[in-house]
């Protein structure tokens, strides 16, 4: 979305020139104080501001140039490079560059970038100069090394095969390739590289010298990090923080802990660069929006009487934040998104493996690798979704003489979808062998006390008995599925990322299991409702549909589970200000709501809300530990207007209102 | 079932020709066989473009056979750890 | 096994990569400058260009991007040998597309091992 940005150019210059006059003065009072890190704190954001502010109005040469010199400042705040004057030197002639640059620009003019170039290329060699901190760190027998190519790394004939051999030649390399979006076939730029390579490195006292003269030439065109895979090799000093100084015998004997402070894994990331741009773009824009936004709230301050054509444009700022922030939102999502590929491409191979296992021959159909989900619940899903496959291999599929008795193809059909629908991602997991003995689940649940004989389940309910604990019908272990991860743990699995998993199944037909997850586990979709004055959020993956029903009253009096005819099931509704015991006497609501929600194995229910308020994207803080755990509430969220809501548990809540129904008819004798 | 050759020498420079001959492939959504035993000079761009081609057939549904690839070829492939995209597994 | 040429307006400098490399089993193709080297790379496949920075007439920068514009030559990998150790150097080298560079003086195992990292 574009911007007429014109007006506040002249606002950017002239705090622009006054950013770069405070940085002279900073880097002044730096040459007299060397170890104020306040001072290079300051002149770093002083840059990185300027560089995102230019950023805004697209005046890259400013960009560019600002870029190299916090690469460098942020070498000196993080300790890693000294102050002296050949520094001080160039920040003095780096902040005439920037001033230049902006009269240019300011005037116009197309700025002459010879002087920036060089001046960049003079920071670039002092950053590369081992003229480091870090000195100690560049002998080691293990090497951690990031090799992330640019998109243009092969624009100068370099070769990362090539590289990598030479590499090799150090010592021992483990290769690992890091991809986390295959590119699409249309349009795609073969000389465009998008591979990528994690690499242990190990050997006899491998110099780091040695390593990047390897990338010497190509440092501008990747991202390249080594990392002291050692690190009790490298003599970082004892942290004392982490430990305790016993001085009771005169002596001192620090402890540390197991941590030291070098080499601490991070979780890391590798993000696009234009990715980067975007979000840059987009807080940006909502940097302007928020500051237009002040400027209108002021002045409307003062002015009492508000025009409409004011009003108008008010309204005007405050669409244009809310896409930006949600522009924004969304590009920061999608970051963590990766596509299931590397994960369904180890599906065959597992299939095939087990297949010959079993002596079962299977047709496997694998579809949607390339849907995207949050990269997290990638490698949460990859142990359920295999017991799953295990499960219609060993249990589900029949080998192929029964199968040919049975009038099926001799070949077992296993179906692997994923897709995404209604902002959720979505698997179903098919296979068309025995399916479920509905008779042999009862048995054994009523064996193990699991069902109360008089409550009698519905088809989907005895099919969800699979997910019980404890409960296999397998009559004996067999040599695939005893590995103890049974279905009980793949619904937990998929319930604790905040999924659902239902299952349908037809003896001697198949069965299917079909999972719904969320796309991304920090953020919840969520739906506020409202119970008798009170707000509740109610997931939207756990909503299958919202009714708008008549007659207020009526439904408020209703019964505590009563039935409802819904497409083509009768289903059972729940007056949730009767579970919640919220008085009746707070009258009734004119639009009562019906929300059709998932009740796990008690199949879609319905439960009745005063209204329907907005929908949010919402991030879930879990309840402090102080709180006994209410198991029918999931967390807690802070709406707009500063309200704490509790987010609900809709399967816990249906199941703790059919308890107390039950403990309610024992009592009564019923 | 399709049949591709690779040629002897096969590097960045060449790509355009390469991708217009898997396009083709593409299109006729077909398994395909590549025949890789004449390889005896490859880069990693036209390694990347291939990776890239047997990703797309396998979206799609559709089978791609390596046939005898030469020794300077896999040589390359482990360097890069390309097996995997590439669905070639040998020792 | 490769055709290398060698462009440097001095014999001794084109004699000792001569005397580096064809043990190597490489064809090597000699220009004493950067128009006579951009002649015999449209007569002759090269794949691999060492190039000197400072000649008469064009120099080592220019030579590359005018090798750059030929469509067969925008890959092959071409090796600048200079005698300063210049960032600004290296900054517009790679601007002219420079695959790579090499001090002078250098020892023939830094120009091997430079090699192997540009071709195969």
């Amino acid at each position: 979305m574009s911007l007429n940005l014109d007006q506040f150019k002249a606002s950017f210059f002239q705090e622009g020139f006054t950013n770069l006059d405070r940085m002279e003065q900073l880097v002044i009072r730096l040459e007299d104080d060397p170890g104020n890190s306040a001072s290079i704190q300051a002149i770093f954001r002083v840059c990185h501001s300027l560089k995102g502010s230019a950023g805004t109005f697209g005046f890259t040469e400013v960009t560019t140039f600002a870029h190299a010199l916090e690469t460098l400042l942020d070498e000196v705040r993080q300790g890693n490079r000294r102050i002296n004057d050949e520094l001080i030197t160039q920040l003095l002639l780096s902040t005439d560059v920037m001033r230049n640059l902006l009269q240019s620009l300011e005037a116009g003019e197309v700025p002459n970038t010879i002087e920036s170039e060089s001046v960049i290329a003079a920071l670039g060699q002092m950053s590369r100069t081992d003229d480091s901190c870090n000195a100690k760190n560049d002998v080691a027998d293990a090497w951690h090394i990031d090799f992330y190519p640019h998109n243009d790394f092969l624009q100068t004939g370099n070769d990362p095969a090539l590289l990598l051999r030479e590499l090799g030649r150090l010592g021992q390399l483990q290769l690992t390739l890091q991809v986390s979006e295959i590119p699409a076939w249309e349009g795609i730029n073969p000389e465009l590289s998008w591979l990528a390579w994690t690499i242990e490195l190990q050997g006899k006292s491998i110099k780091k010298e040695a390593i990047t003269e390897i990338f010497e030439w190509v440092d501008t065109e990747c991202d390249l990090e080594v990392v002291n895979a050692n690190p009790s090799e490298s003599h970082s000093p004892i942290d004392l923080h982490e430990g305790e100084v016993n001085l009771a015998n005169g002596d001192a004997t620090a402890t540390t802990s197991a941590t030291s402070t070098a080499a601490k894994k991070q979780r890391m990331m590798r993000v696009n660069a234009e990715k980067i741009d975007l979000l840059l773009d987009y807080s940006g824009e909502i940097n302007i929006a928020k500051d237009m936004l002040n400027t209108l709230f002021l002045d409307l301050k003062l002015n009492k009487v508000i025009p409409p054509h004011e009003l108008r444009r008010f309204e005007d700022r405050l669409d244009m934040l809310h896409e930006s922030s949600r522009g924004l939102q969304n590009e920061v999502m999608s970051v963590r998104m990766q596509p299931m590929t590397l994960m369904f491409d180890q599906f065959p191979r597992i299939v095939r493996d087990l297949s010959r296992k079993v002596k079962k021959r299977v047709n496997l159909k694998i579809s949607g690798a390339t849907t995207v989900i949050d990269k997290d619940m990638i490698d949460l899903l990859m142990d359920p979704l295999v017991q799953l496959i295990r499960n219609a291999l060993d249990h589900g599929l029949e080998i192929p003489e029964v199968r040919k008795s049975r009038g099926k193809p001799e070949e077992g059909l296993l179906r692997i979808a994923a897709y995404q629908e209604h902002g959720f991602v979505h698997f179903e997991i098919e296979d068309d062998g025995n399916g479920l003995s509905k008779r042999k689940l009862l048995e054994k649940a009523t064996r193990m006390g699991l069902i109360n004989p008089d409550a009698p389940l519905n088809d989907r309910a005895i099919d969800h008995l699979i997910f019980a604990q404890g409960l296999s019908t397998a009559d004996e272990l067999t040599q695939i599925s005893g590995r103890g991860v049974g279905m009980d743990i793949v619904k937990d699995r998929i319930e604790e990322i905040g999924g659902f998993i239902d299952i349908k199944s037809k003896e001697g037909k198949g069965t299917t299991f079909h999972i719904r997850l969320p796309m991304s586990m920090s953020l919840l979709e969520g739906q506020v409702v409202n119970i008798a004055k009170q707000t509740y959020i109610i997931p939207l993956i756990a909503m299958l549909e919202s009714v708008a029903l008549e007659g207020g009253q009526y439904h408020h009096n209703r019964p505590l589970i009563s039935e409802y005819q819904w497409r083509n099931e009768k289903i059972k509704i729940l007056n949730l200000r009767k579970a919640f015991h919220l008085s009746q006497l707070l009258g009734s609501s004119p639009r009562p709501v019906l929300l059709i929600v998932d009740g796990k194995e008690y199949g879609p229910m319905g439960i009745i809300v005063d209204d329907l308020l907005e929908q949010k994207s919402i991030i879930v803080k879990s309840l402090q530990r102080n709180f006994i755990d209410i198991p029918w509430v999931s967390g807690s969220a802070i709406l707009g207007n500063g309200e704490v809501t509790l987010i609900l548990d809709c399967a816990n809540v249906i199941r703790n209102a059919f308890k107390s129904l039950q403990l309610h008819n024992e009592g009564a004798g019923i | 079932m399709q049949y591709f050759l690779l040629d002897d020498v096969i590097n960045i420079g060449k790509l355009t020709t390469l991708k217009n001959a898997l396009q083709q492939l593409i299109e006729q959504q077909q398994a395909v066989t590549i025949d890789a035993s004449k390889v005896e000079r490859i880069d990693t761009a036209a390694l990347q473009l291939l990776a890239l081609f047997v990703q797309t057939l396998k979206n799609n549904n559709i089978h791609v056979t390596w046939q005898q690839p030469s020794e300077p070829f896999i040589t390359m492939v482990n360097l890069l750890a390309l097996h995997s995209l590439l669905d070639i597994h040998h020792g | 096994m490769a055709n290398i040429l060698v462009v440097d307006d001095m014999q001794i400098m084109r004699d000792i990569v001569r005397a580096t490399l064809e043990p190597l089993n490489h064809a090597i193709f000699e220009a004493e400058n950067g128009e006579d080297g951009l002649t015999l790379i449209q007569e002759q496949r090269i794949d691999l260009i060492i190039t000197d920075l400072y000649m008469d007439g064009m120099d080592g920068i220019e030579f590359t991007a005018a090798v750059r514009h030929l469509a067969e030559y925008k890959f092959t990998p071409i090796l600048l040998l200079t005698g300063e150790n210049s960032s600004e150097i290296k900054f517009r080298g790679k601007k002219a597309g420079v695959t790579g560079w090499l001090l002078k003086p250098f020892e023939p195992e830094k120009l091997k091992s430079a090699l192997a990292r540009l071709i195969s």
